[in-house]
């Protein structure tokens, strides 16, 4: 038992350094590709669709060396917030259906509708999780800023800076992992001293009301860090130069042309396939 | 040689900083040569800090010049290649990571320089071939140990090719074996040609240096070789400095041995001018320990823990751990970083509880679904790593008044903090209205400890709370160590920095990949010289001094780790006309 090991419940902004064909991937190809899938499976209305990125995802997941179970993980905090969110829709979905309901219990109504449409959101919101976790297994954080700067190439002809919003993007993922720690570190100094922290007898009111000398603290340490990995990179040269050089000379190969083509034919098929048949 | 480092009437305040508004540095004249070593040393709070930012072209000078390699940093221009010749450091190595790999953070700094792919790679291979790290290459950046992460750090600030680099107590979190790695490291830098300042509070580090600078209260106090900054003792205390431990130790020996050098550079110089034994012949007598009859207050039983179990990062802490701590004594914990001690602490604690095995503290089991966890933490006190990140309140008296608000107290609660205070020698009246955050790093630690003996626990447990504090500071430490033993308490510590804790420690346990592999009484466990090294200790300095006068024929116990009964040993041997 290990109530404070943060860590090992966000999935979010853990790289899993494995050589897989997905990792070797140019980095502007599979940003551009989870981003193709991950707005695919948003815009997805059908269970066919879905099933088809099921399908999709899992086959990424095997490809990229990924295990299961570590995907999974990072569905455990939002379950509770994605199974209300089901259930609201599903009652909100029931009641104004035309269907006859299968249940009904003084106002509320149940039907096959409502049953379908809470299954789609649970399993979209699945899907999503799943997909965001590959993404942060598979794609480094330089790599993240690499890619940012080959898709936002053409930007920069109109003035914007690229490489400082890709820098910003970099820096938080880097920060993901060391809130987790500074949280745990900052839990356990103030459980070990009585806060209900890691408490099973501690009601839902305690832990609240700890909720907010936990946060200040956190927030301080977190902003000294940022300040202490400003002076870093500033002393290492950051700042200077416009244009930074990377270490690998990112190309385009037959890898990537055919990756791309996979996930243009699945983003595709989730949107538009119903079962039988494309709709427009 | 061509003055690679020039500082003219160099003064510094942070600005906007009421609380600090006296100046931070003043009248600084300093020149540093190129391929000089240099040790910057100092109380905590002297400046060395400020000092290395203003070398970098991080901080910029308020009045006076700062010049490197003939370019005022006050240039803006200049900015690049001031930073790209004089490299950085820091303190904590985990917060200079920029990046996910370990590869791609080296290459990190040539990337700002704007290098080509195929130099940058040269930079990054020969970067981390220098700092012994080509094997993790992909290694993600936050899996590294400590010691893994302090190279990383310094890889990155080597691919950049600095002609100088600032270690700004880089060795203050590593083991003693790590430290001894990273300032072979340092001396290797050295030797091909690059100019070295260390910034360090290890006396025995600074012995290592060409040129000694003691900064105190933002001036230069002392600045010369080694041996003349040492043999000047009677300054140093007042600097808030210690002398380093082979002097010391030369100053308690030379009493038996009066043809001792009085300086040695190293313990290893030490340990080679001790002179032979020409008295009476007698074997080497040994000792024989019997274990303790005290009553356990702690006792671990098959203890196993891994960490972020079932997860790919899984990772082994401790395995079939047996351990008992006896009341009323002081127990250490010693091992080299990531065997297990911080783990076991918080066991104890009920932090963690047991995967396996049974943690029994002061007669609660741990593992028991209905511990009174309140009563647990009534029990056993626990003070962090560097509790000074730890601190979350506002105000002083709100951080040590926590403890006893949330686990309940008797009597009144302004006396518990105010003697909580006064043990851990903090004015009451003067400190508990002010905020934490105005704090100087030495009584940020002393807060913390009076966060901790609020709770008026029976067990303290103390891990690493040596680390990062100067010699002062760790002396008035171990002062009220001395005194809440003597109060009864039991205390539970684990440190790297055992020769400081040495005359307080009754018991000692090694641990090595979360085993109890050595325990016994401390004279016992640190005078195992070969055991201790085979996992990656270092006996204290009065244990290897024993060890070399027995081989060289002294009839000295073999169970010999303090100065305490080595000296009483050299006295009556001496004496009889031995020498």
């Amino acid at each position: 038992m290990s109530e404070f090991e943060y860590l090992s419940k966000i999935a979010l902004g853990q790289y899993l350094p494995v050589d897989s064909p997905i990792h070797r991937l140019n980095p502007g190809i599979k940003l551009a590709g989870y981003i193709l899938l991950i707005l695919a499976v948003t815009l997805s209305k059908q269970l066919a669709g879905l099933g088809i990125a099921l399908i999709a995802i899992f086959l990424l997941l095997l490809l990229s060396q990924i295990p299961i179970p570590f995907a999974l993980r990072g569905l455990r905090s939002p379950l509770p917030f994605i199974l209300i969110l089901a259930i609201f829709q599903f009652f909100m979905i029931s009641q104004r259906s035309s269907e006859t309901p299968f249940f009904t219990w003084h106002f509320l109504r149940a039907t096959m509708d409502g049953l379908l449409s809470s299954g789609i959101l649970c399993l979209r919101f699945f899907e999503l999780i799943l997909l965001l976790s590959a993404a942060s297994s598979t794609l480094s954080t330089l790599e993240i800023v690499y890619g940012l700067d080959i898709l936002l190439r053409p930007l920069s002809w109109l003035g914007f800076s690229t490489a400082q919003a890709s820098m910003i993007i970099q820096i938080m993922l880097r920060f993901l992992p060391s809130l987790a720690l500074s949280a745990e570190k900052i839990a356990k100094a103030q459980a070990s001293r009585g806060a209900a922290w890691g408490n099973p007898k501690a009601g839902l009111i305690q832990k609240g009301r700890q909720l907010l000398p936990f946060l200040v603290p956190l927030f301080i340490v977190n902003l000294q860090q940022a300040d202490a990995l400003a002076n870093a990179m500033l002393a290492r040269c950051y700042g200077f130069n416009q244009k930074r050089t990377s270490l690998t000379d990112y190309s385009f190969g037959w890898n990537d042309a055919l990756s791309l083509a996979a996930v243009l034919v699945f983003s595709v098929l989730i949107v538009f396939f119903t079962g039988t048949r494309f709709v427009f | 040689m061509s003055a690679l480092i020039h500082l003219e009437n160099v003064h510094f305040t942070y600005p906007n900083d009421s609380s600090l508004s006296k100046a931070v540095l003043t009248n600084i004249k300093l020149t540093i040569h190129a391929g000089e070593f240099v040790a910057l040393i100092g109380a905590n709070g002297s400046g060395k800090s400020t000092l290395a930012k203003l070398l970098n072209a991080l901080l910029l000078p308020e009045r006076g010049k700062v010049l490197i390699a003939g370019m005022d940093t006050r240039e803006y221009g200049f900015h690049t290649l001031i930073r790209s010749q004089v490299g950085l450091v820091f303190q904590r190595p985990q917060n200079q990571i920029v990046a996910t790999t370990v590869e791609e953070d080296t290459a990190f700094g040539p990337g700002n320089l704007g290098l080509e792919p195929a130099k940058i790679k040269a930079r990054v291979n020969d970067a981390l071939f220098r700092t012994g790290l080509a094997h993790y290459r992909q290694r993600s950046s936050f899996q590294l140990s400590a010691g893994e992460t302090q190279r990383l750090a310094l890889a990155g600030v080597l691919a950049m090719q600095p002609r100088c680099v600032i270690f700004d107590e880089t060795t203050a979190m590593l083991d003693p074996i790590g430290r001894e790695m990273v300032m072979a490291q340092i001396r290797d830098l050295n030797r091909q040609g690059i100019t070295v300042i260390l910034i360090t509070h290890l006396m025995q580090e600074a012995a290592f240096a060409e040129r000694v600078i003691v900064l105190h209260h933002g001036e230069i106090a002392l600045d010369d070789s080694p041996s003349k900054v040492f043999s000047n003792n009677r300054d140093l205390p007042a600097l808030g400095l210690d002398l380093p431990p082979a002097t010391m130790a030369a100053s308690k020996l030379i009493r038996y041995f009066p043809d001792l050098q009085p300086n040695p550079q190293s313990e290893e110089t030490l340990l080679e001018s001790l002179p032979g034994y020409s008295g009476e012949q007698s074997h080497s007598r040994s000792t024989k320990h019997s274990a303790t009859s005290n009553q356990p207050i702690v006792s671990i039983e098959d203890l196993s823990f891994t960490y972020m179990a079932g997860t790919p990062l899984a990772q082994p802490a401790l395995d079939h751990l047996n351990l008992q701590v006896d009341q009323g004594k002081v127990h250490a914990l010693i091992g080299a970083t990531g065997a297990g001690k911080s783990t076991i602490l918080q066991h104890i604690n009920g932090l963690y509880r047991p995967q396996s095995g049974r943690v029994l503290v002061a007669g609660l089991d741990t593992s028991d679904s209905r511990l009174d966890i309140m009563a647990l933490r009534k029990k056993a006190a626990l003070a962090f790593q560097q509790p000074e990140d730890q601190i979350f309140e506002q105000y002083i008296g709100d951080e040590i008044a926590y403890a006893p608000r949330h686990l309940g107290y008797q009597g009144r609660l302004e006396d518990i903090v105010r003697s909580a205070m006064q043990v851990a020698g903090l004015d009451f009246d003067e400190y508990k209205d002010r905020l934490t955050s105005t704090l100087s790093g030495g009584e940020k630690r002393k807060v913390a400890l009076a966060s901790i003996l609020a709770i008026q626990a029976d067990i303290l447990l103390l891990d690493e709370p040596l680390s990062g504090l100067d010699p002062q500071a760790s002396r008035e430490f171990l002062r009220t160590m001395d005194d809440q033993k003597k109060a009864g308490r039991t205390i539970l510590v684990s440190t790297h920095q055992y020769d400081e804790m040495l005359p307080l420690v009754d018991w000692v346990s090694t641990i090595h990949n979360g085993k109890d592999c050595l325990h016994g009484n401390s004279e016992f466990v640190f005078s195992q010289i070969e055991t201790l090294e085979e996992i990656g200790l270092r006996a204290p300095l009065p244990a290897r001094i024993a060890a070399r006068l027995i081989q060289l024929g002294w009839p000295i116990i073999r169970d010999t780790a303090t100065f305490t009964s080595l000296e009483h040993q050299l006295a009556s041997l001496t004496s009889r006309g031995a020498v």
